[in-house]
């Protein structure tokens, strides 16, 4: 594989991520890491009586998935009754939603022979609701070309690439769902500007990433979700891989991140390189980083890093051109660029997070040869214990031009470089495949999921009132 | 700062095209707008035969490339002349494949490349363009050639370009 040397170079959560305990009779034992025997689901004997119009019961109706997407109408619902569907199903009809009627017991199983649980390839307005998609070799939930996306109560468990993967779309939603043992990222959004999508109330564990989001961001939120367990947390980065660079404008405000430090996950390179940080913006620019709360990272709680990317495609846009959007950008020539790129994380504030136990140090701004006061990025209001360089938050206050007399900036420096070699000796990948993963904990299904009206995704996401949002208390 | 040497790919059975020209044929009614009508004798509704075969000419010395990144072909849409090379650059950190729309997957373009000699005959499979490689096919006959990756998206949507043989 080409070798991308990288530089990363709730109160409580407002509503319960997990099960509400005992008394939720729909929770059912975690799946195990074998693949699920039945080879068909669970099946009733089909219906004899006309389906409700507008309603498509899998298999009552249509023997599987696929049929019943592929004879779905905009504004139809399809319902899927508990079982294992050993299928990859592709979506391209606009405004349906798929719903599982027990997120625990409606599984999408790909045996590690098929590539995607759901793939919406180019289709606008699909909902998928109240379900898991385990064993795929690619991803449990793929959006890509959408304008309007939105997966609610989603269980994406030991799939080979990414868990919940939404590129190259826009108005998104991906809510009270969980995502585990992927290499990639947990969670990702990625190639947009402006995304105009709201992440919250998500968990994210056992991923290499808990969260990717390369060349995204625009009106990006991250709200009220768990990072925890991954090799490392939020991870939004730029490189001229994919389209739409930097990544710009992501808002992470109110999560939860801690031991980020996993080393028996799966992971890509850049998940080993950025392994035992809590919040990278790794290139990132004029991102919002507020009110999280993050402890026990073996580097840093949150950090400012450049990426180094080899064998760029383009150059690093000016800072006169970060506001042009993403379909615009595809249409320009790019010039591609006699070395490597190194993308600097830039103008991205960070305030009012809580830190502790980061063991390199709490908050951190960090380069690879630029002037760190010449990178506008502030901290401010953060309670923490250390930093790098030393006395940040006096170096770099937010609100103010930031100076080279401000103090000694490289007192305590990151000293980012060394990440490489660090990632030269880290404990290596995990087949996806069989990694240790926790077991499922039961779910929170969606609420009446046999009634509740199918409501296709919206292009615009809710608003959320970030400002109501204080520093979640710490569970486990 | 190691980076895995380019691997370059060639398309056999261009290669072998060109130098199998047919440099006098005539196509006996318009360009088709896809390669895919080429070759051989069909019958017409009639019952009688017509010939659609197509000019194919030999490689021109030109090369044009087209950046494979995660997940977009870029430029989408070129126009080249016959006999012009393009070079699919894998720049992206994840393995991608070019099949022409007719084919579904993988195993598709392999059937497809092991049993039709044609122009419209033509890509790679993702095991053999990961990251890194290189895959080069010279675009002997005219025609337009609309091609996408599977696993990145369907014909005309995701991951999908155009080559346009003049």
């Amino acid at each position: 594989m080409r070798l991308f040397r990288a530089l990363l170079g709730v109160s409580v959560l407002s509503v319960s991520l997990l099960a509400c305990g005992s008394g939720d009779d729909d929770a059912v034992d975690a799946p195990s890491t074998e693949a699920p025997t039945s080879e068909a689901p669970s099946t009733e004997a089909p219906s004899t009586e006309a389906p409700v119009a507008g309603v498509l019961n899998v298999p009552a109706d249509y023997a599987t998935i696929q049929e019943a997407v592929d004879a779905a109408a905009e504004g139809d619902l399809i319902l899927i009754a508990p079982g294992t569907y050993k299928e990859a199903v592709q979506v391209t009809t606009d405004n349906i939603v798929i719903r599982g009627l027990d997120r625990n017991t409606v599984i999408m199983d790909g045996n590690f022979e098929l590539d995607n649980g759901f793939r919406v390839v180019g289709a606008s307005g699909v909902a998928i609701e109240n379900m898991t998609a385990m064993n795929y070799t690619k991803n449990g939930f793929f959006w890509t070309g959408s304008n309007s996306y939105r997966g609610s109560y989603l269980t994406a468990w030991r799939n080979g690439d990414y868990g919940i993967y939404a590129f190259d779309s826009v108005g998104g939603l991906l809510e009270y769902s969980y995502a585990a043992g992927s290499p990639d990222a947990g969670f990702y959004i990625g190639q947009c500007f402006p995304c105009d999508a709201v992440i919250r109330n998500v968990i994210a564990e056992h991923n290499g990433l808990g969260y990717s989001g390369t060349n995204s961001g625009g009106n990006l939120v991250i709200v009220n979700s768990v990072f925890r367990n991954n090799r490392a947390g939020i991870v939004p980065n730029s490189g001229s891989y994919e389209l739409c660079y930097p990544q710009r404008k992501t808002t992470i405000v109110g999560n939860l991140v801690y031991s980020n430090n996993q080393p028996d996950t799966p992971a890509i390179d850049v998940a080993i390189l950025a392994m035992g940080n809590g919040i990278l913006s790794a290139g990132g620019v004029q991102n919002v980083i507020e009110r999280n709360r993050v402890w026990d990272h073996d580097k840093t709680g949150i950090g400012l890093v450049p990426f180094l990317e080899e064998d760029a495609n383009d150059a690093i846009p000016a800072k006169d051109a970060w506001e042009t959007d993403c379909a615009t950008q595809k249409q320009l020539m790019p010039v591609i660029p006699d070395g490597p790129l190194l993308w600097d994380s830039q103008d991205t504030e960070v305030r009012g997070n809580v830190l502790e136990n980061n063991r390199r140090a709490d908050i951190a701004v960090g380069s690879a040869g630029s002037n760190l006061w010449e990178l506008g990025n502030c901290f401010e209001g953060n309670t923490f214990t250390t930093s790098a360089p030393l006395d940040l938050e006096t170096l770099a206050p937010c609100g103010s031009p930031l100076t080279e007399s401000a103090g000694d900036w490289l007192a305590g420096d990151l000293a980012v470089i060394t990440w490489l070699v660090d990632a030269e000796t880290a404990p290596p990948s995990v087949d996806w495949k069989t990694a240790t993963l926790p077991d499922l904990p039961p779910l929170e299904n969606m609420p009446d999921a046999a009634t509740a009206p199918a409501v296709p995704a919206s292009a615009t996401p809710p608003t959320i009132d970030l400002a109501a949002i204080v520093v979640p208390d710490k569970i486990d | 700062m190691v980076r895995m040497n380019r691997k370059s790919r060639n398309s056999t059975f261009i290669i072998a095209a060109a130098f199998v020209l047919l440099p006098f044929a005539l196509m006996t009614a318009c360009a088709p707008d896809s390669p895919d009508a080429t070759g051989g004798s069909k019958p017409d509704d009639a019952g009688s035969a017509i010939t659609t075969t197509i000019a194919t000419v030999p490689p021109n010395g030109e090369s044009v490339t087209v950046q494979v990144l995660d997940n977009s072909y870029r430029p989408i849409d070129i126009e080249i002349a016959a006999g012009t090379e393009v070079v699919f650059d894998n720049r992206g950190r994840n393995e991608h494949n070019i099949l022409p729309d007719s084919v579904k997957d993988d195993a598709g373009l392999a059937e497809m490349l092991a049993t039709d000699s044609s122009p419209a005959a033509w890509g790679v499979v993702s095991t053999e363009f990961a990251p890194g490689e290189v895959f080069r096919h010279v675009f002997t006959a005219p025609g337009v050639y609309p091609y996408y990756c599977s696993i990145h998206g369907v014909p005309g949507v995701g991951m999908y370009g155009v080559i346009r043989v003049d």
